[in-house]
């Protein structure tokens, strides 16, 4: 096989898996905080949590686009193959990230008059995070692809496990938003936080154990992966750093290390990502089509490879460079300018 | 999409050959310059029309001088620059997509030379216009678009029917932009007029009209771009893909309606909603922002104004 016919895929689905991880673990929390919305009824605490991530959020989003646009220009039939069979839940999604965006700017302007848009920002959050499961969920249990499209129904996603994993990435992306609030908030906001953190740690582990289980028991291709000898030795510590994360959390939110909850959140998420890389890889779209079946002519992925590699430094770094900026904790009545 | 280049075509499938020829296409310039200008021209046209709305109202009315001034400056330089680049871009359509370009002007006999078309209903056949209102001037719009009275340009009828885009749309939206367009070289050039002689904040007749045209460049660009997507019909890429060969087989036709209905019933609440709170920030009007700093808001777009627009009255102090 040509070189680049060979080392470009994989270099594309590495910037794609940097982009799709990055975009889970960031926008995550902030949709979290939108989850978290109706289980703070306070005005001012709802006030608080928004600001806690008013800066960050729209940047978070861009990793979303990244994530679509780079499987478009460098995986086209795996682009058409995801687009199409989940053409529902991904425009669902969307327009549930238009509402919880305007949300931000509107709520604030609509006061006193906000609850409206406390409801879009709450149902809307909640809303993308369950889609973006249920996309996850369907992708990992299969689409069916015959003649490089894909052969479903538009509603083969309504299904017991992809709204299982929809419902999961719900308390997934909660236990972000929480111990981000633990991190970044004090006085009321952070102590019922870490209250919501620790019921949501205990979910998210059932439910990251139930998808890791469920996988191999449906897949012999991912039984055969995991669950083999010396493959089983080379993988034990992607289980066992993930128990240990899970240990960080706990006992982070039991002291007054506020920062340990969330980076460990973040570890976990990191943990469950590379777990599902490894079960899928080289497909990109699972059983049926590997990323050198969906790539682009080597051309096309060189040529975006080129501007990516401008850009994504400078995006990276002004990512940085924010959330350094609007470091240290949140007070209420205190916003952002 | 519209003037494709720097492909080739190997069984079906189009591949990049020169990629700097595909991002510097025959027609990007023009559509950049244009749609560039039209951005700065909308939020002029704002600006200029909120600044004419305090002055009637006889509110903030240092503010308002400095909105006018900055907003008809703009106005009064960049709509007739548009005028300019729109021709050029129309030069341009002539040469790659002559299809639409005959759309816009109604235009079906290639041989003989184009009038000057205000209104035109096409007949049922297809095959010419069944009702034309034009300007008495023989062969205007041949002049426009080859700069020669007696100058060809094609026709609807040099295309087979399945070819030409709908001409109806591409028509009427055509003459809303270029009537609009000619609305603001008005405004520019009225209001300039006035400045020159030292009467434009006494004007009540101009500002009072100049203020309820803040809607324009909206509509306008809503316009330009319903004459360039529907008037590229029936091509996704010119020549090479139809609209028509281009869905997606698995998508079925019920979930591309119930998706549209959402689009629009989403965009409907957010659009109004937004509109409804732009105007009560316009009403509101800079007082309370330029003498305090708003408290307990988080960083966002509107604060970003907020702030920008105290700093500048402060400065003007």
């Amino acid at each position: 096989m040509d070189d680049m016919a060979y080392w470009l895929p994989i270099v594309w689905v590495g910037i794609l898996g940097t982009a799709v991880a990055l975009y889970v673990v960031l926008d995550g929390f902030d949709l979290g905080i939108g989850i978290l919305f109706p289980f703070s009824p306070e005005e001012e605490d709802r006030d608080v949590m928004m600001n806690s991530v008013a800066p960050f959020w729209d940047g978070n989003e861009t990793w979303l686009v990244l994530g679509g646009g780079g499987l478009f220009v460098a995986f086209p039939p795996a682009y058409g193959v995801i687009m199409s069979g989940f053409y529902l839940p991904i425009i669902i999604m969307l327009l549930a990230l238009v509402f919880r965006g305007v949300a931000f700017e509107f709520r604030w302007v609509a006061k006193p008059n906000h609850r409206f848009w406390d409801i879009a920002f709450a149902g809307g959050s909640t809303l993308a995070a369950f889609m973006q499961g249920v996309i996850l969920g369907g992708l990992l249990q299969g689409v069916p692809v015959k003649d490089g499209m894909f052969a479903g129904g538009m509603l083969d996603w309504l299904q017991p496990f992809p709204l299982f994993v929809g419902l999961a990435t719900v308390g997934g992306y909660a236990l972000l938003g929480a111990t981000w609030l633990v991190m970044r908030t004090t006085g009321e906001v952070a102590a019922n936080a870490r209250e919501q953190a620790r019921a949501l740690l205990l979910a998210v582990l059932v439910s990251m154990a139930i998808v890791s289980l469920w996988t191999p028991f449906a897949q012999a291709r991912v039984w055969d992966l995991w669950f083999t000898l010396p493959n089983f030795l080379y993988l034990s510590p992607i289980p066992l750093l993930t128990g240990l994360a899970a240990v960080l959390i706990w006992s982070g939110l039991n002291t007054e290390r506020d920062a340990t909850p969330f980076l460990g959140t973040v570890a976990l998420f990191l943990l469950g990502f590379i777990g599902l890389a490894v079960s899928t890889l080289p497909y990109l779209v699972p059983n049926v089509m590997t990323i050198w079946d969906a790539a682009a002519h080597p051309s096309s992925q060189l040529f975006m490879l080129v501007g990516t590699a401008i850009l994504l430094p400078v995006i990276l770094a002004y990512t940085a460079f924010v959330y350094w900026t609007f470091r240290g904790k949140v007070r209420p009545g205190e916003g952002y300018h | 999409m519209h003037t494709p280049a720097g492909h080739e075509i190997r069984d079906g499938i189009a591949y990049p050959v020169d990629w700097l020829a595909i991002i510097f296409n025959p027609s990007f310039p023009y559509r950049f310059a244009h749609m560039f200008t039209a951005a700065y021209l909308t939020t002029s046209i704002v600006v200029l029309a909120v600044g004419a709305r305090y002055l009637i109202e006889r509110r903030f009315e240092a503010e308002a001088r400095t909105m006018v001034r900055m907003g008809l400056g703009m106005v009064a330089c960049l709509a007739p620059l548009q005028l300019v680049i729109g021709d050029l871009h129309g030069l341009n359509t002539r040469e790659h997509q002559p299809a639409k370009l005959a759309a816009m002007e109604g235009h079906w006999n290639g041989d003989e030379p184009a009038d000057f078309i205000l209104f035109a209903v096409p007949n049922a056949e297809q095959t010419g216009n069944a009702y034309e209102i034009k300007l008495p001037i023989p062969g205007l719009a041949s002049y426009v678009i080859t700069h020669d009275f007696e100058g060809r340009f094609k026709g609807l009828n040099d295309f087979k029917p399945e070819d030409r885009p709908p001409v109806l749309p591409v028509f009427f939206a055509f003459r809303v932009m270029v009537g609009l367009g000619l609305v603001m070289i008005a405004m520019g050039a009225i209001g300039a007029y006035l400045w020159v002689r030292g009467r434009l904040f006494q004007s009540r007749a101009y500002l009072g009209a100049v203020q309820h045209t803040w809607p324009i460049g909206f509509i306008a660009i809503l316009a330009g771009w319903w004459v360039t997507e529907t008037g590229r019909q029936p091509w996704l890429a010119t020549g090479i893909l139809r609209t028509a060969d281009a869905i997606s087989p698995a998508v079925t036709a019920s979930a591309v309606l119930t998706t549209l209905v959402l689009f629009v019933v989403v965009y409907s609440i957010v659009f109004s909603m937004g509109i409804y709170y732009i105007n009560r920030l316009i009403d509101k009007g800079p007082s309370g922002a330029a003498d305090k700093p708003a408290s307990g808001t988080p960083s966002r777009p509107f604060s970003a104004a907020e702030e920008a627009t105290r700093e500048a009255i402060l400065d003007t102090r």
